[in-house]
């Protein structure tokens, strides 16, 4: 790299255009624009046109953005050398570069770090004890380069265990071709491959078998999904796949990324359809994520409001109501349409002080202001019970 | 081969590389031993599985995957070794979107054992869809049915499928993102900060030649007689699988019978109540979906219905309505609202109104006080069959009592602020229902307090 960037202004629309044209007349080898130029002294202005080969190219997306991981094998005489290390038309952060040598190397130490104001150049000062060679690496964060993850689960036909895939998407427009590029994501590595500029590639980073799942039909009276439209139609439960990052769950090895997953079901015959889709976050060890797939039409929840009373009304000098409580019954009519056994996750949320007086289905106060209820359902039977409570300390 | 070719929709070229170098490329035109569509309702989505036989080298090869005209989703593209064969010899490493082309994907499968390989080509696609059109012929005394359902094949996905397998499902797909967008956006999984731009819409219309046209016609001449279908749960979805081959030009429509449910057992019910449909009852058929007299039954998707009813031997069939049925579960009662009716009356008259129960505050002002209505209300069936009606009536505050006969009249409290008389009616006959109401208003009354617990009614 010999040219100065100093003579040369160009818009950015011009500079991408020239990006394109240099990229492509390179072709597959790539253009190192990020160059090192070794000074044996302190003196400024002598240019060295070694050129270190990369030794490996390497995309980190373990933390929240991506870095970018090059090793060098640099040549180092006895004295103070300079590095310069220059980026053209590159979407580097500068404020992210950094130059790390390994401790085991002795009397190779950093001086300092200049920045040139205004022109995408940074140089390191290094001292050396004595001439050596080392593996170096240079780490900054690239813009415009970045991996997404993706999901890929199969479930068996009785629904209680998957087939698990992790995917890393990387997606490149930061100007440069890789030749052999490794992606780095929090489930694993893969193996290094060409990345040209413009070009994303999906590739598999691991896939296990036997992972347990839970099907969960959940009705919660605070989500518009799981609310009823009363006079039947639209009735509709939002069903779930729960999986749980544990080993007791077929995983647990890991932090699972979040990102989009595509649920698929197969029967014994091998067919395979798709049952959903749903964008999920991060699920840490010991943690479990519920994959929203749908809804399913054939378990309906109704739920109607029987008796809203005022009791032991307060007023104030005015005869305003200021403070009551309240004896109230929701009644609900838990229906299973299908063929197998269900069991629905029902929560019911009551805001301000509440207790429940009667419920023939055992209940948990989740939190605060919910009731939660498991109802066990047959094959093709309904349920129908009362939930009555008690609110304290209204106020109006 | 002509129409075949006009009709190709994935074009895969075999590059046979033994190491991942670029270079040489041999290109192997494979076409699909065996394609199956399966079409989602409600959702515009189309899952599409080709059968193709394959000849890859030991070791890396890759494969280019093209086409044109159709909205595929790239990023659900999936190619796998079909069932018999051991999953582990061939492995998809992964899946490259080149930069600067758009419609084509490569792909680098890493082979094991050499030969012919059968693979599993997988995709999604947007365009097609389908919905039951359904028939109810009600007998002459309007106490059974007969169902006829069929299934209605649309393809608006830009290309013409001869001779493909097709399912269709039934089920609510939650989607995170739309099998066209990301068919058309300019970069299969967008670029790095930034969002996700759409391109101009391509135009789908394909044109057809007259060989095509005619070839497919004989198709449809060969066949004597309509295709089963094969009914099956899929998890919380129901999948309809129709037997045998179709072929469906693109922007046509195809219909197939579906099922024919004979002798379902039929009520006539009339729903009388202001406040939802004014004043006038509103007609109702309803029949229990795989209720008895029933034979061959499966959920019913969502779908317009049309109902006639039987005039006798030699009359024609009346056109009773037209409505649409929500998806119904085996087991669940159908309701077909036919609309207003004016053959059936229900008259409700005041007759007494009064006051009652007065309360006072401290500085001497009416705090709370109940109100006394009686009422009567006269129905009156004026046709030739016998009805069910349901009288829903509804209280102006959730602290009420109802006085009635229980003798002569069936009560139902259905929630807070709503009542239902029921009654059978024979043809021609007259009735009427008398009750007294008690709303307790003020501090005895109602003040609903303020929720935030979900549309309960």
């Amino acid at each position: 790299m010999g040219k100065s960037t100093k003579a040369l202004e160009f818009s950015g629309l011009q500079r991408r255009l020239i990006m394109r044209g240099r990229n492509r007349l390179l072709g597959s080898v790539g253009l190192m624009l990020l160059s090192f130029v070794l000074f044996p002294s302190a003196h400024a202005g002598i240019n060295l046109a070694a050129l270190p080969e990369r030794t490996s190219a390497t995309l980190d997306l373990t933390g929240p953005h991506a870095v970018f991981i090059e090793e060098r094998l640099l040549s180092l005489k006895a004295g103070v050398n300079e590095i310069v290390f220059s980026w053209q038309d590159l979407p580097v952060l500068e404020d992210t570069i950094r130059l790390d040598i390994p401790d085991a190397v002795e009397r190779v130490e950093i001086l300092s770090v200049s920045r040139q104001p205004a022109e995408p150049i940074l140089t390191w000062k290094v001292h050396c004890g004595a001439p050596v060679r080392i593996q170096t690496r240079i780490i900054y964060g690239l813009m415009q380069i970045d991996g997404l993850f993706a999901l890929r689960l199969v479930s068996a036909e009785d629904e209680a265990s998957c087939m698990l895939e992790q995917y890393v998407i990387v997606r490149n427009f930061s100007g440069e071709d890789f030749e052999n590029l490794t992606v780095i994501t929090p489930s694993g590595k893969t193996k290094g491959r060409p990345v040209r500029h413009g070009e994303t590639i999906r590739t598999l980073v691991s896939s296990k078998d036997a992972v347990k799942i839970e099907k969960i039909w959940r009705y919660d009276s605070r989500k518009k999904p799981g609310v009823y439209v009363s006079d039947k139609s639209g009735k509709s439960m939002p069903v779930y796949y729960r999986i749980e990052n544990t080993g007791s769950g077929g995983l647990g090895e890991g932090v699972i990324p979040g990102g989009k997953v595509r649920i698929f079901h197969r029967n014994e015959a091998g067919r395979t359809l798709l049952l959903g889709e749903d964008a999920i976050e991060t699920i840490h060890p010991g943690k479990h994520r519920d994959l929203y797939i749908g809804k399913s039409r054939d378990i309906t929840v109704d739920a109607t409001v029987m008796k809203e009373k005022q009791l032991n009304v307060r007023r104030n000098e005015d005869n305003r109501i200021v403070l009551y409580d309240t004896d109230e019954e929701i009644r609900f009519v838990v229906e299973n349409f299908k063929d197998s056994p269900a069991t629905v996750n029902l929560l019911y949320a009551i805001p301000g002080e509440w207790q429940l007086t009667e419920s023939a289905i055992p209940w948990t106060r989740s939190e605060a202001h919910l009731a939660e209820l498991k109802i066990q359902l047959d094959p093709r039977t309904k349920k129908e019970f009362p939930l009555k409570y008690h609110r304290r300390n209204v106020r109006p | 081969m002509k129409h075949y070719l006009s009709l190709f929709v994935l074009i895969i070229s075999l590059s046979l590389t033994v190491q991942a170098s670029a270079g040489v490329s041999l290109v192997t035109v494979s076409e699909p031993k065996e394609v199956r569509l399966t079409i989602y309702q409600p959702a515009d989505l189309c899952l599409v599985h080709e059968h193709r036989e394959l000849s890859l080298q030991r070791g890396v090869n890759r494969l280019r995957l093209s086409w044109h005209g159709l909205l595929i989703d790239p990023t659900s593209l999936e190619i796998t070794p079909r069932q018999n064969q051991s999953s582990g010899s061939v492995r998809v490493i992964d899946l490259s979107f080149p930069p600067r082309s758009r419609d084509q994907v490569l792909c680098i499968v890493k082979n094991d054992s050499g030969g012919g390989t059968p693979l599993e080509v997988s995709y999604l696609i947007s365009g097609f869809s389908w919905h039951p059109v359904y028939t109810a012929v009600l007998s002459e005394d309007e106490s059974s049915l007969r169902l006829e359902s069929m299934i209605t094949l649309v393809n608006r996905s830009g290309k013409t499928y001869e001779n493909v397998h097709f399912s269709v499902l039934t089920g609510d797909t939650h989607l995170v993102d739309h099998p066209a967008d990301l068919a058309r956006a300019r970069d299969p999984y967008g670029r790095p900060q930034e969002k996700r731009q759409n391109v101009v819409p391509e135009a789908l219309a394909g044109s057809d030649s007259m060989a095509a046209k005619r070839s497919l016609m004989s198709l449809e001449q060969a066949a004597s007689s309509p295709p089963e279908i094969i009914r099956e749960g899929i998890s919380d979805f129901f999948l309809f699988t129709i037997e045998g081959v179709q072929s469906i030009r693109n922007g046509w429509s195809k219909s197939l019978p579906m099922f024919t449910t004979e002798d379902a057992a039929a009520v006539n019910l009339y729903k009388y109540d202001e406040q939802k449909y004014g004043s006038r009852p509103v007609r109702f058929i309803t029949f229990v979906n795989g209720g008895p007299g029933t034979s061959d039954f499966s959920p019913l998707p969502a779908g317009g219905i049309t109902v006639y009813r039987n005039a006798g031997a030699n009359g024609p069939l009346c056109y009773e309505g037209r409505t649409t049925i929500p998806y119904a579960p085996v087991g669940e009662t159908v309701e077909l609202n036919l609309g207003t009716v004016t053959d059936v009356m229900v008259e409700p008259t005041l007759l007494e109104a009064a006051t009652d129960g007065y309360s006072f505050d401290r500085k001497g002002n009416v705090s709370g006080w109940d109100e006394i209505h009686k009422w009567k209300v006269e129905v009156y069936n004026t046709r030739s069959v016998p009805i069910r009606l349901q009288i829903d009536r509804h209280a102006p505050t959730s602290d009420w009592e109802v006085d009635y006969d229980p003798g002569n009249d069936v009560f139902q409290k259905i929630d807070k602020r709503t009542f239902r008389f029921k009654k059978m009616l024979g043809s021609g006959e007259r009735e009427t229902v008398e009750y007294t109401i008690t709303t307790h208003h003020g501090t005895s009354g109602d003040q609903p307090p303020k929720r935030n617990t979900g549309d309960v009614k």
